[in-house]
């Protein structure tokens, strides 16, 4: 983990989620899909749970929607990058390709967040580091 | 019932401090001499030792001890499920013979030592968990570095996909702390806590109120494991059943399929099958508290009442002093110390033994003590009086 005193970002990476780092790195969700059997390993693995293969190719998520889970509001951060941002929010979103994704919340107002709601999430500076950012939307069915 | 586990002879604690000049291995070693004592044995006849990961070295047992013969120890890594879980192996060993007399012990310098996790400057952000990389690329860059954070996420889903009633979380609260009022060991003790102090507190993170989260403290339990029946003259209590118990994705809260599935969810009817019990013949139970909401959520998931139920569970039925189902006679972690819950085993087998002070139980034959920790681990002890 960083030691610097911005917003902390992953700087060893272990090897299993090297794709989805660099991948919010160009800007883009990358998730990790075992060659052998299609499985999309979320988090990453180093070992595919559907069939125990090694092998995953990188993959980018385009589209990112869903509806808020699960979410929490953090009102005393233990960070000096986050105490500068309380009250800030947190979302957990089952998407619709079927992943639960965690991201930063910028509501218009942090208390907009609920279980439920509609999102669109985006890989966008957070800081000076990139971030899955969710935004109330509509999700498509 | 069934055919006894093992028996737990011995209890010690060292002082339960927020401020001290030893470190973690010699808080265990000293409790570890004061269970050998309450046991009434030679400290040298202990034959094994287990600890959680990190804590103490088995080495250091041998030398403190004067321990002849080790020849058993091991050590666990489940956070708060730790301790009890380190009993559940010392209690498997002893039952099949690889050790007759275990020490277990369990505790540390976790207000003392180098990183808090309530330090501001981020400490928490380098304290080492299961699942780094999930820790370190999905949760530390959104600002979710501490347990009341991630266990926020449960929380909110549990509240939010049952209607539970937060006001069972204040209720803990209070009625932890009028139990800590009659434990001489509880920092709390003699503090009292208000509806109205309770509702005025701040909320560190939604739905928690200050005092829904324990206290960091100094300080160190043991306890020590015999074969049930080995000493005739041991004031021993009996561990019926005993063992660990996982989620499906153990060290992730969020991406299990049932977030609110816990350790204690598969571990709790398992357990209960194994010692011929069922949860409504508990007298008491001494839960891990690092938030009430986890009490709650526990009582739930020990088969006491159906899911979102338990604030109602606790009004019912009344789980402080006077209260017909009591939990956590001693303060718990949240207004006596928080010793990784070897101190809820301390207080079980007290209460089991008619040796619980001011706290003591009018009828305390059958009690249960659970451990919870890292991403929802989870550890059970089922005890009986002797």
């Amino acid at each position: 983990m960083s030691t610097r005193t911005g917003r902390p970002f992953p700087q060893e990476t272990p090897a299993e989620f090297a794709g989805h780092v660099e991948g919010l790195l160009r800007g883009e969700f990358v998730v990790p899909r075992c060659r052998p059997c299609d499985a999309v390993q979320w988090p990453p693995r180093t070992v595919c749970g559907q069939c125990a293969g090694t092998e995953f190719e990188q993959v980018v998520l385009g589209e990112l929607r869903g509806e808020v889970t699960t979410w929490t509001i953090v009102r005393r951060a233990f960070h000096p990058w986050f105490a500068d941002r309380v009250p800030y929010g947190v979302a957990v979103v089952d998407t619709t390709v079927g992943l639960r994704l965690t991201g930063w919340y910028a509501g218009p107002e942090v208390d907009t967040l609920r279980a439920g709601l509609p999102v669109q999430g985006s890989v966008e500076p957070l800081g000076d580091a990139p971030a899955l950012v969710w935004r109330p939307g509509q999700v498509e069915r | 019932m069934s055919t006894p586990l093992a028996a737990i002879t011995g209890v010690g604690e060292t002082a339960y401090t927020r401020g001290t000049d030893l470190t973690a291995t010699a808080l265990l070693l000293q409790a570890g001499l004061r269970a050998c004592a309450d046991a009434g044995i030679d400290p040298s006849s202990i034959d094994g030792a287990v600890t959680p990961q990190g804590k103490a070295e088995s080495e250091q047992f041998v030398h403190a001890l004067g321990i002849r013969d080790l020849r058993f120890h091991a050590h666990n890594a489940m956070g708060g499920a730790g301790p009890v879980g380190c009993v559940a192996i010392a209690a498997a060993a002893v039952r099949a013979g690889v050790a007759e007399r275990v020490v277990v012990a369990a505790g540390g310098t976790q207000f003392s030592g180098n990183r808090r996790m309530s330090d501001a400057g981020g400490a928490a952000m380098s304290i080492p968990w299961p699942g780094q990389g999930i820790r370190d690329c999905l949760e530390r860059p959104y600002g979710l570095s501490v347990p009341m954070q991630w266990y926020s996420l449960h929380a909110n889903y549990w509240l939010t996909q049952t209607g539970a009633d937060p006001a069972g979380m204040r209720a803990v609260a209070l009625a932890t702390r009028e139990h800590a009022h009659s434990n001489a060991q509880a920092y709390f003790r003699g503090r009292e806590l208000t509806t109205e102090a309770y509702d005025a507190s701040p909320v560190l993170v939604d739905p928690f109120h200050l005092f829904d989260i324990c206290q960091e403290s100094d300080g160190a339990a043991a306890v020590i494991v015999e074969r049930d029946g080995a000493r005739e003259d041991a004031a021993g209590v009996t561990v019926l059943a005993a063992g660990e118990g996982h989620a499906d994705v153990p060290d992730d809260l969020v991406t299990r399929p049932d977030i609110m599935q816990m350790g204690l969810t598969k571990l709790a009817p398992r357990l209960f099958a194994e010692a011929g019990v069922t949860p409504q013949d508990l007298d008491f139970a001494q839960l891990y508290d690092c938030f009430t909401f986890v009490v709650l959520r526990q009582i739930e998931e020990l088969g006491l009442c159906a899911r979102g139920e338990a604030p109602d569970f606790v009004r019912e039925h009344g789980i402080g002093p006077g209260g017909s189902f009591p939990i956590n006679t001693h303060g718990g972690l949240l207004s006596q110390a928080h010793i990784a819950g070897m101190n809820h085993v301390v207080e079980a087998v007290r209460q089991l033994r008619g040796e619980a002070g001011d706290a003591q139980l009018s009828d305390a034959h059958l009690g249960v003590v659970t451990g919870y920790g890292d991403m929802s681990d989870g550890s059970m002890l089922i005890l009986a009086h002797h």
